[in-house]
Formats: structure tokens, sequence, C-alpha cells
């Protein structure tokens, strides 16, 4: 029970930030008053958000989960 | 304020573009609040980050020996989820002072609020409809880096225009007042003609 509340809150996490990336990227699109500004802080954005889900993902694979759904529950 | 200034600020904003700019209408000066309000904003989360980097260096192995985990993944991977909300919530920030812009243009001033991510408020007025300009500078480093307030009084629906806390209030004010004076004397000119042709 623990693990798969573990693992609903970490998926409802990844859901959460990737629609912030979305929104954040369509709010600085669609704004378009500097449209290369746009452009570059959509892309920063973009790449920033990548390289940290990468790193997330390794760190979320690297992780036996059942052991910690025993040591938090 | 000299019409070659204006030739100037227009140089620099021809690139810009926004929603329901007219056709013969120039984006004559884009403000935005000062800088420093934006660092202030900004500060906890630097201050986020620097303790994220501590606790990478300096306490994760000791977290990971309180809590006898035999590796420190885990806490690794806390960290990231962590980057990874500061990162967005950065770029918030970043809407959040980007988005709440005063556009001036040859025709009307366009006032943006953005509020969080999901409310902007968009009013504008002709500058023909501006009755009074006024401008506040109060405080030790807003007067030091010459930043403040520019209200406009105005005859139209909403009454007040407030440009919060924008570098240089006194040029932007003679910058106004010599584009209203402008629309003035091109509304009586187009006044006159419509009169002249009935």
């Amino acid at each position: 029970m623990g693990y798969i509340f573990l693992m609903v809150t970490y998926f409802l996490l990844l859901f959460v930030f990737v629609m912030g990336n979305i929104i954040i990227v369509y709010h600085l699109l669609t704004f378009r008053l500097n449209k290369n500004l746009a452009l570059f802080t959509s892309a920063l954005l973009l790449s920033g958000s990548i390289l940290l889900l990468i790193f997330n993902i390794y760190y979320f694979l690297n992780i036996d989960w059942q052991e910690v759904s025993i040591l938090i529950f | 304020m000299t019409n070659r200034e204006i030739q100037q600020y227009r140089k620099k904003y021809r690139h810009y573009d926004f929603r329901d700019k007219k056709k013969d209408e120039d984006i004559i000066l884009v403000l935005r609040r000062h800088w420093i309000t934006f660092i202030f904003k900004f500060m906890p989360l630097v201050v986020a980050v620097v303790f994220l980097v501590f606790a990478h260096y300096t306490l994760a192995d000791w977290l990971a020996e309180w809590f006898f985990l035999e590796d420190v993944a885990l806490l690794r991977f806390l960290e990231t989820v962590i980057a990874m909300f500061l990162w967005l919530v950065a770029f918030i920030f970043w809407i959040d002072y980007y988005f709440d812009a005063w556009i001036i243009t040859n025709h009307r001033i366009v006032d943006i609020e953005q509020l969080g991510l999901f409310k902007r408020n968009v009013s504008e007025l002709e500058l023909s409809k501006i009755q009074d300009v006024t401008t506040e500078i109060h405080g030790i480093l807003p007067t030091v880096l010459k930043y403040g307030y520019l209200y406009i009084q105005t005859a139209g629906k909403k009454e007040r225009f407030i440009f919060k806390e924008i570098p240089d209030p006194m040029r932007v004010r003679r910058l106004i007042v010599h584009l209203q004076k402008r629309a003035i004397s091109r509304e009586a000119q187009r006044l006159t003609v419509d009169n002249k042709s009935v």
C-alpha cells in the first residue's frame, strides 16, 4: 500500500512539473513582446528542466522503493 | 523631450510587438519594475539554492547515517525534486516580473498586470484622455537608484493608472506629457478637418 502511495505521489509530482513547464512556455510564447527573449527563456527553461528530469529519473530508478516504503510506513 | 529622442525610443522598440497592436501604432517605450525589485523577490530562492548546495556537500552523509540509509540515492532523489520545483518557481517569478509591463505607444498607454500564472489584467488609456501626471520617489533606495511610482489621472473608466516602481519616473513623466500634447493637437486637427468637411 505504501509503495503504491509513493508511486502515485511521484507520478503526480512529475505531472505537475511537466504541466508547469508547458504553461510557462505557453505564456512566454504567446505574450510575444520580445520574440527573441521569449524563445531564449523558453529554451533555457526546457533545457534545465530536461536535465533535472534526467537526474531525477536516474536516482528514481536507483532506489529500492519497496524498502523505502517499509522504512517510511 | 525632443522628437529626436522619441525617434530613438521608436528605433529601440521597433522589434517589439504585443496583442491588439494597431497597424499605425509605434511602441515608444516599454517599462517594467526596476530590476532591484526583482532581485528582492528572487532572494529567498537564491537562499534556498545555496542551502540545497550546502546540503548536497555536507548534510547528505550525515542524514544517510541518521536515517540508516545504505546509500544516499534517496537523498539525491529528494534534492533533484526540490531543484526541479525551485527551477519552476524561478521562472514563475520571472513571468510575474516580465509580464507586469506598461507599454507607451504614440496613441495610448497599455497597462498589463500579471497576477500569478492564470490572471492577467490589461487596461489601456488614450493619450488624449490624460488629465494629470504625478511622480513619487519615496525612500533611500528608490532615491539612490532613481525608481518610483508614476500616477496618471484620467477622464476614462479607470480613473487612475499606476506605474509601480519604474526606473526614472521623471523622464517617463516628461515623455508622457510630450506625447499627450501631440495627441491633443492631432485630435484638434482632426476635429477641424471634420468640421470643414461638414
